[in-house]
């Protein structure tokens, strides 16, 4: 018996260690025991792996979304809750009253009662703070909050100095509108007029700005007040300020990979790449010509098509049923939106032998350029997201082209 | 899963949540909803495991973020965010479920996985029939599977389980969470595997069933 009680001690020991080491939670020099154990026992080894296994089976379980409604009903719920506390406590003499006093109060104090629960709701909730809050944050920072983002893709004035001599951006930065980052100085009434005079969406994303202002650590925010700062006193800080946003827009058209590797990059040979890109962008043409772009559209149009029952498996009923309804174009350009969504969940969607064969066969009737490009960029879903942006920017010229002023069509 | 000592004022540059919380207690009602936002997912998947229902989950859920707003204004960072909001969802996950006890409800749990719907048995049904593609037949499975092996684990293992799974947490913020000494973590999260290995075990090496004692 005490044979049997020490083994199932020695047993639950033996779990626990490698229960332990698998969750990283030992200290280095039992580590290093346990480590060179692993290394001589094989049956060590097995278990280590089915628990890994095991705990890597947890991955199916479900993850819970909420209810579309279940932030905005918490706040409200909050809004109408939270204030009860002091009132709670303060109905605890009201027990002690007599219950006809009680009743009397109540009709004297009814009116008010409601009054005073009404505005204690409409003006302590969070709801309506919410809205004088933002308000107020807004005018403080506003100039701030709305170039933040662009803030955040610069590294400091030097930077944007450094940039300045590339003629890519200083020819446009001639041509840039004033970006108002210049406005510091400007009248408080006029910023409040221009806030109030925003839509509840200008001021939703003026907000989420500074919300992620807030989730920055703090030297990176110190560092951006400093930059803002240093920026609007400088000399040059006109043109500072085109500069900022004209390579914002920039930096932001770029393949994502090139993103990465601009961010990661040491300001010292940060420009000397950008530098690089500009120039790869135009040698290598990777404007889309016409033809390539109808070729690679068809091919999209036929692998959606071709797909159309993988792809809408993933969808909701009366989605489906709307996107069956539509015409063959209409349906094969949806398709594609939601193929690129779902191929992140399934990347083996096009993967099977055929698909592949028609992929060759496409990517063969490309033009140089573009067979160069497509061996550059390293995944389908780029690919596709290429063509997805060539042929917005083809749709958008030609509705450019297309809107005639109702001037015009008057005139004519 | 390392355990560290932090103090208060670490706490407030290393948690994002924290920050928020702090903005919370100034009376940052927008800050408030960004942090249900954050959470709200998160909580009702571990409540629901708690406690098996849905409804239930998301109430519980509520009354959390309602717990957390009234405590703004004694709130001190004194550990994460996420440690102090579990501890909340915890202690009242553990009311419920006496309360529920007390009631004598008896639940099976019914719940869908990802992109599917309705009850278990009937998804098992359909599997079975040959109706559903192999890929979401084997999700389903394992799904099903996973979920009748957590149910078999005792409250206080499923909660170390889920907290170390899905939160990421050290044994230290589990064992906050709880109330327990880590060394009680780590006893709980071993036996808490090996009771997963042996009613998985069957599933893995065969995909049979798991017998589960509800």
């Amino acid at each position: 018996m005490a044979d049997e009680i020490h083994s199932s001690n020695e047993s639950d020991l033996y779990n626990e260690q490698i229960s332990a080491y698998f969750d990283g939670e030992m200290a280095a020099d039992e580590k290093a025991r346990f480590e060179s154990r692993l290394s001589r026992d094989k049956t060590l080894r097995s278990q280590l792996r089915i628990l890994q296994e095991n705990w890597s089976l947890l991955e199916s379980l479900p993850r819970e979304q909420a209810s579309s409604r279940f932030t905005a009903s918490t706040v409200e719920m909050v809004a109408l809750r939270a204030p009860s506390t002091s009132m709670s406590r303060a109905m605890g003499w009201a027990r002690k009253i007599p219950g006809w006093l009680w009743i009397l109060l109540a009709a004297l104090l009814s009116g008010i009662t409601g009054y005073t629960a009404i505005r204690a709701v409409t003006i302590m909730s969070p709801v309506s703070q919410f809205l004088e809050d933002r308000n107020a944050l807004l005018l403080e920072h506003a100039i701030f909050l709305e170039h933040f983002q662009e803030y955040q893709l610069t590294d400091n004035i030097d930077f944007l100095r450094g940039i300045n001599e590339i003629d890519y951006f200083a020819s446009r930065t001639k041509v840039a509108s004033d970006p108002g980052i210049l406005n510091h100085k400007r009248d408080l009434i006029d910023d409040k007029r221009r806030i109030t005079g925003m839509n509840s969406g200008e001021k939703n994303r003026l907000h989420q700005n500074y919300i992620s202002f807030l989730q920055l650590p703090q030297n990176e925010r110190a560092r951006l007040i400093n930059f803002h700062n240093a920026l609007v006193q400088s000399n040059d800080a006109e043109i500072l300020a085109k500069i900022l946003i004209v390579y914002a827009r920039w930096y932001r058209q770029l393949d994502p990979l090139d993103q990465v590797e601009i961010t990661l990059r040491p300001q010292s040979d940060k420009t000397e790449y950008i530098q690089k890109i500009i120039s790869a962008g135009v040698q290598s043409g990777r404007v889309v010509t016409r033809n390539d772009l109808i070729i690679m559209q068809e091919w999209l149009d036929d692998v959606a098509l071709r797909n159309e029952k993988k792809i809408l498996r993933f969808v909701e009923k009366d989605k489906r049923d709307a996107i069956l309804n539509l015409n063959q174009t209409d349906k094969s350009r949806q398709l594609i939106v939601l193929l690129r969504r779902y191929m992140k969940r399934d990347p083996v969607l096009l993967m099977n032998s055929l698909e592949r064969k028609k992929y060759q066969a496409m990517a063969s009737r490309l033009s140089d350029e573009w067979q160069q490009n497509l061996a550059r960029l390293p995944t389908i879903n780029q690919k596709i997201q290429l063509v997805l942006d060539a042929t917005r920017r083809v749709q958008r010229e030609r509705r450019t082209r297309d809107i005639r002023s109702p001037f015009d069509s008057s005139i004519n | 899963m390392s355990v560290s000592k932090t103090s208060p004022k670490d706490y407030v540059e290393e948690d994002a949540d924290v920050r928020l919380m702090l903005l919370v207690q100034k009376g940052d009602a927008n800050a408030f909803e960004e942090l249900v936002s954050r959470y709200q997912n998160r909580l009702i998947g571990v409540l629901e495991h708690l406690v098996g229902k849905r409804d239930l989950a998301e109430d519980l859920a509520q009354e959390v973020f309602l717990r957390v707003y009234r405590a703004r204004s004694g709130y001190q960072p004194q550990a994460k965010f996420s440690t102090w909001l579990f501890t909340i969802a915890n202690n009242l996950a553990s009311n419920a479920r006496r309360s529920l006890a007390r009631r004598r409800e008896v639940h099976i749990d019914r719940r869908g996985s990802e992109g599917l719907s309705g009850d278990p048995l009937e998804q098992m049904a359909l599997a079975a029939s040959g109706l559903m593609p192999n890929r979401q037949l084997d999700n389903v499975e394992a799904c099903l599977m996973v979920q009748q092996a957590i149910q078999g684990l005792n409250d206080r293992q499923r909660m170390a389980v889920l907290l170390a799974k899905f939160e990421d947490m050290s044994y230290a913020d589990i064992a906050e969470v709880m109330q327990i000494s880590p060394k009680a973590v780590k006893s709980l999260l071993s036996r808490a595997r090996c009771t997963l290995r042996e009613t998985l075990a069957s599933y893995v090496r065969s995909g049979k069933q798991p017998r589960v004692n509800l």
